[in-house]
């Protein structure tokens, strides 16, 4: 069966499938406007899949970003997100996984400091969330700070 | 609480948990996202409750993917029956669109195709997740970017008949009727007086970023004239319903928002003049 007349299944397992870019056949099942052509308007949904999750990234893990510069930043984020697609309701659990993918997956695992920062900086996002974590401590913990890049990285 | 009651609110956000408590009584209710309190303690609970404490509170979700064709995910309900429990909140809501499936979450809102199919699954989960909350839900239109070959339905026809045959409520996002019409040239007008009046339980209001030939919501500047001149007349079409201010990105200080409300209110209290 043809996007265009698929049903609700074919037509969301196309539209998922065009924004992990591993399939087009989406662009048959949608219309162009008169202002903007369907190619333009899926890349809004497209390209703001990997944008928010970058994001989230960015937010989680300031100080790797530091140490990798941002072009390296997000070509492991982009990375990161083909192999750990998002399981949970919630974006914030998204990054979890990025310690233990920076020190399985070459090049990342050639340089065990990028882990080690992951691994310390979702562990200060995690105390924050953690049943014992202080209570009534103001908002320190919730704008994570931005760690200086190490001068040894 | 009736309606009428709830008044002029505005989005729960960490950037301004601290000034919240601090000046109680400056909104009249907060919305509070539920997936942000799915956690097992810590800093955003304490803060929801400290806050609960002065105000009245909805929970909105961003993740209950009501029209995947996934099956629901009950862990997801059992937290958020927990927190429904916690909260004791004004209502209830979530999307009218899927966030992805095989298990996988895109955390996007992406638009369901309006058609008979589409209608009787997602109002067959709508009732399933009444049953398990115990308690009826809200949805949102979303705005959209595409509009599928295949539907057999407007976007309105489709909300006002889910609405009827799973029993739910609507919450009528002004800005996103306002950037759907934009981008599909149809009536925002058409849209509003679709909605079957009684079920409209909440106004959303929000900023957009217009790319000239599509407009993206993207919650991140202050809301526009032409979407306030839109709420005057959602207002007209459904007096009292509660409004809240959406503000996601690019979160300005607090009493910039409030200053953002006090423009709802004035307007609302025009209509209610007008109409005197």
């Amino acid at each position: 069966m043809s996007a265009n007349t698929g049903s609700l299944g074919d037509l969301q397992r196309a539209f998922q499938d065009y924004l992990l870019a591993s399939s087009e056949s989406f662009q048959a099942a949608v219309h162009d406007t008169r202002k903007a052509d369907r190619i333009t308007l899926l890349d809004v949904y497209r390209n703001g899949y990997a944008l928010r999750l970058i994001e989230a990234l960015t937010t989680d893990y300031p100080g790797l970003m530091a140490m990798a510069g941002p072009a390296d930043f997000d070509h492991m984020a982009r990375a990161y997100i083909a192999a750990h697609p998002s399981r949970h309701p919630s974006i914030r659990w998204f990054g979890k996984d990025v310690a233990d993918f920076l020190s399985a997956t070459p090049p990342y695992s050639r340089t065990p400091a990028a882990a080690e920062m992951a691994r310390f900086e979702w562990a200060l996002g995690e105390a924050f969330d953690s049943p014992a974590a202080a209570r009534g401590v103001g908002d320190a913990g919730l704008h994570r700070p931005a760690l200086a890049p190490a001068a040894d990285a | 609480m009736c309606a009428a009651e709830i008044g002029f609110g505005l989005g729960l956000r960490p950037e301004h948990y601290e000034e919240i408590a601090a000046s109680p009584g400056r909104v009249s209710w907060f919305e509070a996202l539920s997936e942000n309190y799915m956690v097992p303690g810590g800093g955003p609970l304490h803060w929801l409750d400290r806050i609960r404490r002065d105000y009245p509170m909805a929970l909105h979700g961003v993740s209950l993917s009501i029209g995947s064709i996934d099956p629901l995910d009950r862990a997801y309900l059992d937290d958020l029956k927990a927190l429904v429990g916690r909260v004791q909140p004004i209502w209830v809501s979530d999307h009218l669109c899927f966030t992805g499936l095989r298990g996988q979450n895109m955390h996007d809102l992406l638009p369901l195709p309006y058609t008979e199919e589409a209608l009787d699954h997602t109002a067959e989960r709508v009732l399933a997740v009444q049953d398990h909350l115990g308690r009826r839900l809200v949805l949102e239109n979303v705005s959209s970017y595409v509009t599928y070959a295949a539907s057999e339905l407007t976007e309105w026809e489709f909300i006002a008949e889910l609405a009827r045959r799973a029993d739910c409520d609507i919450l009528l996002d002004v800005n996103n009727v306002y950037v759907s019409a934009f981008n599909h040239e149809f009536d925002a007008l058409a849209f509003l007086r679709a909605m079957p009046r009684e079920r409209v339980r909440q106004f959303h209001l929000a900023g957009h970023t217009n790319k000239g030939s599509h407009i993206i919501d993207t919650h991140d500047h202050p809301i526009v004239p032409d979407v306030w001149a839109l709420y005057a007349e959602a207002l007209k079409l459904f007096p009292g319903v509660p409004t809240m201010i959406e503000r996601d990105d690019n979160i300005p200080p607090y009493e910039e928002l409030l200053a953002e409300l006090d423009v709802a209110r004035r307007i609302a209290a025009g209509v209610v003049r007008q109409a005197a």
